[in-house]
C-alpha cells in the first residue's frame, strides 16, 4: 500500500479512512477497471436511494454518503459529495424522525465543517432543535469556540448539551471534562490551542470553502465598504445609469424574517459574494482620486450581486409579530448643523448655500431641482394653461371682452380688450406682420389633449394617413361643423352644458361679422376657392353626412383667410390656398374642440357627434401633431406647412402674409395666455408690435419654412447682447433646444475631458479624446474619435454650458436649410449639456484654420499671395453675406474662426466656426444696436473705437481685418483723418489696389450703415474669374493645400 | 584480504538489535508526533535516514524510550521478543484508540545464536527503514482523528521464560475495537525481520 506517494490527494478524515476502499480509489486513479468497479457501486447505492421504500430513508443516503468520502480520498468535486450532503440534509431537516438521530448528526457535522466558522449553523440547528440530543453535535459545535480561544462559551455549550441529556452522555462528559482541562492548561501554561487548531485546519481548512474567491484587492480600510476604484473588465462608462437593487418587500420590519432552512443560509454563506473581485494585477490599476461631485455616478467596478431567487413563502417564522408596536411617525430627528469653517481652498462641488439653507432643514439635491424646475415654470405653465383654456374661451365667446375683464387683472384690460377676439377679427387684417411665440399657439391648442394617451395613439394612427387625402376631407369638412348650429343637436351643448351652444355661437358670430370687413375682394377669391373645394371634395371622399349639408351658410368663414393667401400665391398651386385656409379655420375650429374636451370630460353619447369629433379630431390632431413637435422641440405654425409642402414637392411657397395670420393668431393667444398669466410668470417683457415691414426671416422663403421658430422679438435693445442674463432669457423665449432637440442630449455633472487612450463616455456615446487642440477663454477643443462611429470630431468643452452656441448653429443650419453656403457655417452634431459644462460635437477640419493658413502664407509663399487672398476673401463675404441675410451676427470673426477644408479639385472652402458670442438679430427689434464695446485685440470695428453703436458692422470689419491679415500677415491698423478711417500702412503696387481700397474703405467707414457686401461680393468674384487670375489662383491653392496638409 | 572484506561490512546479532531498536527509537517519536500525543512545540527534528525526524525533547519520553529500548536490546540479542507494540489510549477512558505493531521475525537458525552476521548493506538496510518511515509518516491520511487526549504505552511480547525486571509488569493485550488493520512495509537485517502494522478504530 502505497499510501506514502499519494497522501498529499488524500483528505484526512475525523473518523480514519477505510484502507480497502482508499486503495481501491488510489487504484482507480489510474487504472479505468477499478474506475469502472467505483462506478457501479455508485450506481448501486443510487438506484438504492431511488427504489428505496421503507421508512428510513437516511441509511441509505448516510451509506452512500460514507462511501463518497471514503472513495473519493480527494474530498473534491468529483465525488459531488458537498451537493449530495446539501440535498440530503435539506431533504430530511425537516423530518421528525431524524431530528435526534446520530447519523443525521454525523452528517450535519461534516457539512458544517466545510465552512471556515459555521458557529452560525449550529446556532441555527440550535434554534431548530436540530440535534440537540445528540452528544456529537455539542462537541463539534464546542470544538470551534475552543479552537477559538473563547472556552467559556465552549464550556455553555456542553452546559448545554448536558441540559439536553444528548446522547451518549459519557462522551458528552467527556468530551466536557477534556474542555475543562485543556481550558485549565490555558490558564496555566498560555495560550497552547495551536494543537486543537491545526487539527481543525487539517479538517478544514483543506475543503473547498474560499476557493477561488480570494479577494485580492486590499481596499483600504475606511473603503470596506465603499465602492470599488478598479475598473472592472465590464466597464460601462460615467454616465450609464447603475441598477440600485433594492430589497422588496419592505412590509417587513427590520430583523427580517429568519430562513427557515439552515441549508439556504449555509448556502448564502458560501454563495458569491457582494464586492469581490477576481485577483489580478494591482499595478494596472489607476489610482484616482475620487473627486465628489465629478461627472461620473461612479461606475461599478465589480458586477452587482443580485441574490438568486429563494423559494419565497416560508420566510416568516409563524410567530413573527405582524408590524412593530411602537409608533415612530412623529419621531423627528434634531439634524446638528455643524458649519464648516469657510475654507479658500475647499471648492463645494454642490450647492451647499442651499443644501444647507436653513439650519432646521437639509435640502437633498433632487429636492432643490425640483425647486429650479418648479421655478422655471414648466410644470405650472402646464397646470396653468389647461386652466387658462376657459377664459380664452369665453373671450372668444364674447367679442366684446367683458368677460375676460372680468377675470383678469384691471391693468392688462385695456390690452385685452384689443387682443380679445384674436383669432376672428385679425384674420382678415391683411398686413400686420407680427411674429409671436409659438409655444402661446401650442399651448392652447394643445395642452388638453396632452393629458389624454388615447389622442396621442388616436394621433399617430391618424398621422400616419396621407396628408393628401386629410386635405381634401377637411376643407369642405370645416364647414360641415361649422353650419351646424341647431343648439339643441350641438355637440357642443352636451359639452358645455352650462353654456349650450355657445361654440356655434362663436362660429356665427365671427364668420358673419368677417365678411363685411373683408370686403368685396374676397367673395370672388372665395369663388375660386369653392370651385377647389369641390374638386377636392369628390376626390377626397367626404362622409355622406357631409356630403349632404348645404355649405351656403359656413362658406363666408373661410373666405378672408384663403382670399388673402390665395392672392399672394398666384395660380401654381392648388393645394396651397388650400392648404391655408384649412389650417386657418382649422385653428378656428380648435379652440372650441379644445374646449369640449376640456376638463368637463362628459359623456359624448350622441353617434353623430362622435362623427363629427373624429373628423375634425383628426385636423386639430393634425394640427397637434406638428405644435407637439414645436412644444416638445420648439417649432412653431409653420412646421406644418413645411410638412405640406414637402409632401406637395414643395410646390407652394408659402406665403409671408400667410405667416402673418399666424403669427397674429399666435401672437392673440399668446397675448392672452401672458396676460392672464402675469402674475405667474416672472419675467415676461412687455409685446411690442412690430411694424409691419417683413422681416429677412419673412421673406426668405424657405428660411421661413425650415425655422419654424417666429420668436417674438424683444422690445427694447439691450445694450450688451452678450449679458448673461439676456442670453438665458433669450433662450427660454424662444423654447431652448426648440426644434433642435434631436441632437441634445442631457448629461450630468461635469465630465473630464482628458487626452488619454481609453474610451470615455459622454452621455451614451464613447469618445477616444486624442488631442487638445485648443484651449481659449471659453472653452476647450479636443479632437476626439466616436467609438460607435469610427469618426473623428472636434469636442468643444465648455464650461459653464452654452446653449447659446448650440442654438445659433442650429439655427443658422435651419435658417440656411436651402442655401448653398449651409455647409460653411459650423454644425453641431451633437450637443451633451449638463448644468455644470457642456460639449459640443462638430465636425473636425484636419487642414486647421484661416491662421494656420496665413502663417504658412507668410513663412512659405514668397509671391502671389493676392489670388488666395481675394479667393478666401471672397469667400468670407459670401459667408458674413448669408449670415447676415437670416439675422445672425457672428461678432467674433477672426482669422482662428475660420476653417479651412478641402472642396472638390483642391480647392479650398472657409467654415465658420466659433458661435459663443454670437447674436440673433431676429429676437432684437429691427434695426437694433448695440453699444457694448468689443475687446478682441486687433478686431475691434471702428464703431466701438468711435463708441457709435453698431450691429452688423462689427462682422464686416472683422472680415476686413481678416483679409488683411490674409493679404499682409499683419494685423489691421488704423488711424483715422477726419471722421475718415483708413489703413496706416500703404498697399503694396503690385496689389490691385483699387479693390482693396475698396473693401477695406467700405469696412472701415460705416457710418453710414453696414456696408454693402453684394457690391463688393460682386467686385471680387469679377476679379477672381479674370483668367489669369483663375491660373495663377489654381496653382497656388494646391501647393497650400499641400503644405495645409503636411503641416 | 577476504575476511577483511567480510569484517568490513558484517552486521552481527548486536548490531543489527542495535539497527531494530534505532528505528524503534525514530518510529515511535515519529509516531507520537504524527499522531498529535503531544504539542508538536516539543519535538525537534533530527536527520536520518535521509529524512527529518521529529523527535520528542520530552526528557521523561526520552528516557521512558531509553529504557525500554535497552532492555529491548537485550531481548532482541536473546530472541526473546516477538512483538512490540505502542498503544495509543485515551487517557481519560483508557480505551484503546489505536495501536502500532512491530512484529519480529528472526531470520537464520536459532542455533547460531550470537554469532549469526549478516551481509547485507547497511545503505539497504537503511533505504528500506526510511521507506517504513514514509509510510508512517503518511498515515495521517487515513488514520482517524484523534480527538480526545491520548497517552501512549510500549508493550513488548516476549516469550515466557524472560525475567523479567523490576519496574516491569505483565500487561493485558490492547486490543482495539471495530479494528482495521494497514501493513507497512517490512525491513529487514538478515537476523531481525521487522514488520510495522498499524490498527484503528474504524467505527462509522
Amino acid at each position: 500500500m502505497d499510501f506514502d506517494l499519494s497522501k498529499e490527494n488524500i483528505q484526512p478524515l475525523r473518523r480514519g479512512r477505510n484502507v480497502h476502499q482508499l486503495e481501491m480509489a488510489l487504484h482507480a486513479q489510474t487504472s479505468p477497471e477499478y474506475q469502472q468497479q467505483l462506478q457501479q457501486q455508485k450506481e448501486h447505492f443510487e438506484t438504492l436511494i431511488k427504489e428505496y421504500q421503507g421508512d428510513d430513508p437516511l441509511q441509505n443516503y448516510y451509506e452512500y454518503i460514507l462511501w463518497i468520502e471514503q472513495t473519493f480520498p480527494k474530498s473534491g468535486h468529483e465525488g459531488n459529495c458537498v451537493s449530495l450532503l446539501e440535498h440530503c440534509l435539506g431533504k430530511f431537516e425537516d423530518d421528525p424522525r431524524y431530528t435526534n438521530d446520530m447519523r443525521f448528526c454525523k452528517l450535519w457535522v461534516k457539512y458544517n465543517d466545510m465552512f471556515p466558522s459555521p458557529e452560525e449553523l449550529y446556532l441555527m440547528m440550535k434554534s431548530k432543535n436540530l440535534c440537540t440530543g445528540c452528544a456529537e453535535f455539542y462537541k463539534a459545535w464546542a470544538y470551534y469556540y475552543e479552537a477559538g480561544g473563547d472556552f467559556q462559551k465552549a464550556n455553555n455549550i456542553f452546559e448545554e448539551g448536558k441540559r439536553n441529556l444528548a446522547q451518549p452522555y459519557d462522551e458528552l462528559e467527556l468530551a466536557h471534562k477534556n474542555l475543562i482541562t485543556s481550558a485549565g492548561e490555558h490558564m496555566l501554561y498560555g495560550p497552547n490551542e495551536g494543537r486543537l487548531q491545526e487539527k481543525r485546519q487539517a479538517l478544514t481548512s483543506l475543503h473547498l470553502c474560499s476557493s477561488g474567491r480570494v479577494n485580492n484587492v486590499r481596499l483600504p480600510s475606511g473603503s470596506a465598504n465603499g465602492i470599488g476604484t478598479l475598473a472592472d473588465a465590464r466597464r460601462d462608462g460615467p454616465n450609464v445609469a447603475l441598477n440600485i437593487y433594492e430589497d422588496q418587500a419592505s412590509a417587513f420590519p427590520t430583523g427580517g424574517a429568519a430562513p427557515t432552512s439552515i441549508i439556504t443560509v449555509a448556502k448564502r454563506q458560501e454563495g458569491p459574494k457582494e464586492n469581490t473581485l477576481k485577483p489580478g494585477p494591482w499595478t494596472t490599476v489607476p489610482h484616482k482620486k475620487r473627486v465628489l461631485g465629478t461627472h461620473r455616478p461612479i461606475a461599478a467596478g465589480f458586477t452587482i450581486l443580485e441574490d438568486t431567487s429563494e423559494p419565497s413563502g416560508g420566510y416568516l417564522p409563524a410567530n413573527l409579530p405582524p408590524v412593530c408596536l411602537e409608533d415612530y411617525s412623529n419621531w423627528n430627528v434634531a439634524l446638528q448643523n455643524f458649519p464648516d469653517p469657510p475654507n479658500p481652498n475647499v471648492l463645494v462641488a454642490y450647492p451647499k448655500h442651499l443644501v444647507y439653507s436653513d439650519p432646521n432643514i437639509e435640502y437633498s439635491i433632487e429636492e432643490l431641482r425640483a425647486i429650479r424646475y418648479r421655478s422655471n415654470g414648466n410644470s405650472t405653465k402646464n397646470l396653468v394653461r389647461c386652466e387658462e383654456m376657459q377664459p380664452i374661451i369665453v373671450v372668444d365667446d364674447d367679442e366684446d371682452g367683458c368677460v375676460v375683464v372680468a377675470q383678469e387683472n384691471q391693468a392688462d384690460q385695456e390690452n385685452n380688450r384689443m387682443d380679445a377676439t384674436p383669432n376672428f377679427t385679425r384674420f382678415e387684417g391683411n398686413s400686420p406682420n407680427q411674429s409671436c411665440g409659438v409655444e402661446a399657439m401650442s399651448t392652447v391648442s394643445h395642452s388638453p389633449w396632452k393629458s389624454s394617451a388615447d389622442h396621442q395613439n388616436f394621433l399617430q394612427n391618424v398621422f400616419g394617413e396621407s396628408n393628401e387625402h386629410r386635405l381634401n376631407a377637411f376643407a369642405p369638412l370645416k364647414f360641415d361643423i361649422l353650419e351646424d348650429p341647431e343648439p339643441e343637436r350641438s355637440p357642443f351643448s352636451i359639452n358645455v352644458p352650462e353654456q349650450p351652444a355657445r361654440g356655434f355661437a362663436i362660429f356665427d358670430q365671427s364668420m358673419q361679422s368677417v365678411p363685411p370687413q373683408a370686403g368685396n375682394a374676397m367673395k370672388t377669391a372665395f369663388r375660386t376657392l369653392n370651385a377647389d373645394e369641390v374638386e377636392t371634395g369628390s376626390r377626397g371622399g367626404m362622409d355622406g353626412a357631409m356630403a349632404a349639408q348645404p355649405a351656403d351658410d359656413a362658406k363666408p368663414m373661410p373666405v378672408p383667410f384663403s382670399d388673402s393667401s390665395s392672392c399672394s400665391l398666384g395660380d401654381d398651386s392648388y393645394c396651397s390656398p388650400q392648404q391655408f385656409s384649412f389650417d386657418l379655420n382649422v385653428m378656428q375650429v380648435s379652440t372650441p374642440q379644445t374646449k369640449t374636451l376640456a376638463p368637463k370630460e362628459t359623456p359624448q353619447p350622441s353617434t353623430k357627434i362622435d362623427l363629427f369629433k373624429d373628423k375634425s379630431l383628426s385636423t386639430i390632431i393634425e394640427e397637434r401633431s406638428s405644435y407637439r413637435s414645436c412644444s416638445s422641440g420648439s417649432s412653431g405654425t409653420v412646421t406644418k406647412l413645411t410638412l405640406h409642402s414637402h409632401h406637395k414637392n414643395k410646390i407652394g411657397t408659402i406665403s409671408e402674409e400667410h405667416n402673418s395670420y399666424w403669427e397674429q393668431n399666435m401672437k392673440a393667444n399668446e397675448e392672452l395666455r401672458r396676460s392672464l398669466l402675469s402674475g405667474l410668470m416672472e419675467d415676461v417683457l412687455p409685446v411690442v408690435q412690430l411694424p409691419a415691414a417683413p422681416s429677412p426671416i419673412q421673406s426668405a422663403p424657405m428660411a421661413t419654412a425650415f425655422s419654424p421658430k417666429t420668436p417674438q422679438p424683444l422690445d427694447y435693445v439691450p445694450a450688451d447682447p452678450f449679458n448673461a442674463n439676456l442670453i438665458s432669457h433669450l433662450l427660454q423665449r424662444v423654447s431652448f433646444p426648440g426644434g433642435h432637440g434631436h441632437c441634445l442630449e442631457q448629461i450630468y455633472g461635469n465630465p473630464k475631458l482628458t487626452v488619454r487612450k481609453q474610451p470615455m463616455y459622454i452621455g451614451n456615446d464613447r469618445y477616444i479624446i486624442e488631442k487638445l487642440l485648443g484651449k481659449g477663454q471659453f472653452g476647450t477643443v479636443f479632437k476626439a474619435c466616436n467609438c460607435g462611429t469610427k469618426c473623428t470630431v472636434a469636442l468643444k468643452y465648455q464650461k459653464p454650458p452654452n446653449k447659446w452656441e448650440y442654438y445659433i448653429c442650429k439655427e443658422l443650419q435651419s435658417r440656411l436649410a436651402n442655401h448653398n453656403l449651409r455647409d460653411r457655417f459650423m454644425d453641431v452634431t451633437k450637443g451633451y449639456f449638463s448644468d455644470q459644462a457642456s460639449i459640443l460635437v462638430s465636425q473636425l477640419e484636419p487642414l486647421g484654420s484661416l491662421l494656420a493658413t496665413a502663417n504658412i502664407l507668410k513663412t512659405s509663399f514668397k509671391v502671389h499671395k493676392e489670388s488666395i487672398a481675394m479667393y478666401f476673401t471672397l469667400q468670407m463675404l459670401q459667408i458674413v453675406k448669408a449670415m447676415h441675410e437670416v439675422k445672425i451676427i457672428h461678432a467674433d470673426i477672426k482669422p482662428d474662426n475660420f476653417l479651412v477644408f478641402p472642396l472638390r479639385d483642391n480647392y479650398l472652402g472657409l467654415r465658420l466656426i466659433d458661435f459663443g458670442c454670437s447674436i440673433d438679430m431676429s429676437l432684437f427689434p429691427e434695426g437694433a444696436a448695440f453699444t457694448v464695446p468689443i475687446n478682441t485685440e486687433d478686431f475691434i470695428c471702428c464703431e466701438v473705437r468711435d463708441g457709435r453703436p453698431w450691429s452688423y458692422h462689427t462682422d464686416l470689419f472683422c472680415v476686413a481685418a481678416t483679409a488683411h491679415v490674409l493679404l499682409l500677415q499683419e494685423y489691421i491698423q488704423l488711424k483715422k483723418n477726419r471722421d475718415v478711417w483708413s489703413l496706416v500702412i500703404h498697399l503694396p503696387r503690385y496689389l490691385v489696389q483699387d479693390l482693396w481700397n475698396m473693401l477695406f474703405s467700405s469696412m472701415l467707414n460705416q457710418q453710414s450703415g453696414p456696408a454693402d457686401i453684394a457690391t463688393l461680393e460682386l467686385l471680387f468674384q469679377e476679379e477672381i474669374d479674370k483668367p489669369s487670375r483663375q491660373k495663377d489662383l489654381r496653382i497656388n491653392l494646391i501647393s497650400l493645400s499641400n503644405m495645409l496638409k503636411n503641416r | 584480504m577476504a575476511a577483511a572484506v567480510k569484517n568490513k561490512s558484517a552486521i552481527n546479532v548486536k548490531g543489527s538489535a542495535n539497527i531494530v531498536c534505532d528505528y524503534l527509537n525514530y518510529g515511535i517519536n515519529s509516531i507520537l508526533f504524527q499522531r498529535g500525543l503531544y504539542p508538536p512545540e516539543n519535538f525537534s527534528t533530527t536527520e536520518n535516514y535521509g529524512l527529518s525526524i521529529l523527535m520528542s525533547t520530552d526528557n521523561k519520553i526520552k528516557e521512558f524510550l531509553s529504557t525500554t529500548l535497552g532492555q529491548l536490546k537485550e531481548w532482541l540479542v536473546k530472541r526473546m521478543v516477538n512483538k512490540v507494540a505502542l498503544v495509543i489510549a485515551n487517557v481519560k477512558t483508557l480505551e484503546v484508540m489505536e495501536r502500532w505493531d512491530f512484529n519480529i521475525e528472526y531470520e537464520g537458525n536459532a542455533e547460531d545464536g550470537e554469532t549469526r552476521t549478516s551481509e547485507k548493506p547497511l545503505k539497504q538496510i537503511k533505504n528500506e527503514i526510511r521507506d517504513v518511515l514514509k509510510q508512517i509518516a503518511s498515515s495521517v491520511a487515513y488514520l482517524p482523528l484523534l480527538e480526545c487526549l491520548c497517552s501512549f504505552d510500549l508493550q513488548i511480547y516476549t516469550t515466557n521464560d524472560v525475567d523479567l525486571p523490576e519496574e516491569w509488569a505483565v500487561a493485558e493485550p490492547a486490543n482495539v475495537r471495530n479494528a482495521q488493520s494497514v501493513k507497512m512495509r517490512s525491513f529487514s537485517t538478515n537476523i531481525h525481520k521487522m514488520e510495522t502494522v498499524v490498527t484503528y478504530k474504524n467505527d462509522d
